[in-house]
């Protein structure tokens, strides 16, 4: 709100709730019910497409390129292949601040960690998740390598309970 | 039947940080402009079409107070709104507008004021655009800590990345073609008088010295978030002729207008389903449908210059694939042997290109522009040696998903 502090000396907090929790927005009711009931199981829900034959993950209602209805469940391996990543610079605190907190000083993310983005194509899936590479260092990751899902280590139904993935195989290079 | 139309008149602000102007005073800068290159005055325009990204520079709808500015005062005015094809978006409707025979002479500007919002765009625009994902996600579960890693990589940018990431594992270019793409950008900016981030004799060297923000993305591979407004003035076949207009004009021969599927940060659970962030098949619809009809059947050959919306290096390499201009993951090949420079065998973004100057609403149109101007003949400083008889302007934006093509010519169209 740089507008505000520069031109007036004094700002106003207005103390209220805002529940995003109640937004519908694009989901379809139950979207992704399904997908993290079995995330607690430790497995991984797509749809198929019977028209091109594409697996969403997660579940898509409707394949947006043939437009049909999908309603035919499929579960993908839990591993698969880097697509392609990025890697973070190390976080220092005050250099990250995300919807306006410093994620570094709260203690979300750690100080001096590197983060690594990886998308991923889980096998049998057509679609990619992007999902925290970790157990590895930057310099080690190639595109192409095979990762295998790290689950959180109590399920819960959730989607935190997909923490990431880390390379299936020991890299050597 | 359409009819044929013509950009008579072009106008663009000084692009940059406008802390010395308003809103309302920078649009008008514009306008002024394009009605001066036009050689017509206020009351020869019949409607306007105006636009820009909704929710950036802090106000909502700031079409609402300036139409006395732009002398729109009793005359009709639409605004579209589509994200960072706004330009785009609106220059097609002020063309439809001429070409559906509604209007004769029409005014078509979109603008960006980035400076009034404290972070550009994302206090108001783009925190409002990913809500609708983030708020599910949390409702489902998403930790703190994965929201946090999300934001890493968060907005336009954070998109981008992935995008570049995944092209360069598309096509095998490196890091290194990036920084190629980026230096050519400040280069080519330093020679026009209306861009943003001008530096004069970068290399690609200078670029690769600057921080890496998230491999692969490097400071200098990022575009500025700059103020501007860019305007064109479009005239029927027949208006062209009852004004005399005898300087040369931009013809516009061809356009087309094709969504992709939603993809944005494509972030951990969101399901977006997307196969590839580079491959953009709504750019390569867009491109064919404009190319026919405009009646261009190789696009390399029969188009001479092109001016790509691309705020991120990588961006210019995989569009000029997608319109055409080269073969899927070549064109960085092109890039190493200077095809794309000022000078080459098929320059793209002469003017320093949205990489160097970003005002978002007026970057798709400040494409249109720049395009008219290089066919028109008075890009100045600079303007390509080689003719140019026909230019294409493109134009990106939405979440990910939206592109604009317009072709342009130095003569009209004939069936």
């Amino acid at each position: 709100m740089g507008l505000i502090k520069e031109k007036f000396k004094k700002t106003m907090q207005i103390e209220s709730d805002w529940s995003v929790g109640s937004y519908k927005w694009k989901a379809p009711k139950g979207y992704l019910d399904e997908y993290v009931k079995y995330l607690k199981k430790r497995k991984i829900l797509g749809t198929l497409c019977r028209s091109c034959g594409k697996i969403y993950v997660p579940p898509r209602e409707f394949c947006p390129r043939c437009f049909e209805k999908i309603d035919q469940k499929v579960f993908v391996s839990d591993h698969g292949r880097l697509v392609a990543y990025l890697v973070s610079p190390p976080l220092r605190k005050g250099k990250v601040i995300i919807a306006g907190m410093d994620v570094v000083a709260a203690g979300i993310l750690k100080e001096g960690e590197q983060i690594i983005l990886g998308m991923v194509r889980f096998e049998g899936a057509s679609s990619v998740l992007t999902l925290p590479l970790i157990n590895v260092k930057p310099e080690d990751v190639r595109i192409g390598m095979r990762v295998k899902a790290v689950w959180a280590e109590e399920t819960k139904g959730a989607l935190s309970d997909l923490v990431g993935v880390e390379p299936a195989e020991d890299v050597k290079f | 039947m359409r009819r044929n139309v013509a950009i008579i008149g072009c106008g663009q602000s000084k692009h940059g940080r406008r802390t010395d102007v308003s809103q309302c005073e920078m649009v008008a800068e514009a306008v002024w402009a394009a009605i001066e290159d036009a050689e017509i005055s206020p009351e020869d325009i019949d409607a306007f079409a105006v636009g820009n990204m909704q929710g950036f520079g802090g106000i909502a709808q700031p079409d609402l107070v300036f139409t006395d500015f732009i002398a729109a005062t009793g005359k009709p005015v639409q605004r579209v709104a589509t994200g960072g094809t706004v330009g785009g978006s609106v220059a097609h409707l002020g063309y439809y507008e001429v070409a559906s025979g509604m209007y004769d002479i029409v005014l078509a500007v979109s603008w960006e004021k980035h400076s009034d919002s404290a972070e550009p765009g994302a206090t108001t625009g783009l925190l409002h655009v990913a809500f609708a994902n983030l708020s599910y996600m949390m409702k489902m579960g998403m930790d703190m800590r994965s929201f946090a890693i999300m934001g890493l990589a968060g907005a336009a940018a954070g998109v981008s990345a992935y995008q570049a990431a995944q092209y360069m594992a598309r096509s095998g270019c490196k890091i290194e073609h990036y920084d190629m793409v980026a230096a050519k950008a400040r280069r080519n900016a330093a020679k026009n008088k209306y861009a943003h981030l001008k530096w004069p004799g970068c290399t690609a060297d200078d670029i690769a010295k600057t921080e890496m923000i998230i491999w692969p993305m490097r400071f200098g591979h990022v575009c500025p978030a700059s103020d501007g407004a860019s305007c064109v003035i479009y005239a029927s076949e027949e208006a062209v002729k009852r004004l005399k207009v005898e300087r040369p004009v931009a013809w516009v021969k061809g356009l087309a207008a094709y969504a992709d599927e939603e993809a944005d940060q494509g972030e951990s659970y969101q399901g977006t389903g997307v196969v590839d962030y580079s491959d953009q098949i709504g750019c390569i619809i867009s491109a064919m449908k404009a190319y026919e009809r405009a009646g261009i059947k190789d696009p390399r050959k029969e188009i001479d210059m092109a001016e790509i919306y691309a705020p991120f290096p990588h961006q210019e390499l995989m569009f000029s694939e997608r319109l055409g201009f080269f073969e899927d993951g070549k064109a960085w090949i092109a890039v190493e042997e200077g095809v794309t420079e000022i000078d080459g065998d098929f320059p793209i973004c002469p003017s320093g290109g949205v990489n160097a100057t970003n005002a978002i609403g007026s970057s798709a149109m400040q494409r249109v522009v720049e395009c008219a101007l290089q066919i028109m003949g008075k890009a100045e400083e600079h303007q390509v040696p080689k003719d140019v008889r026909n230019a294409v302007a493109h134009g990106w934006g939405g979440q990910l998903q939206f592109n604009t093509v317009m072709v342009l010519g130095d003569s009209p169209k004939r069936k």
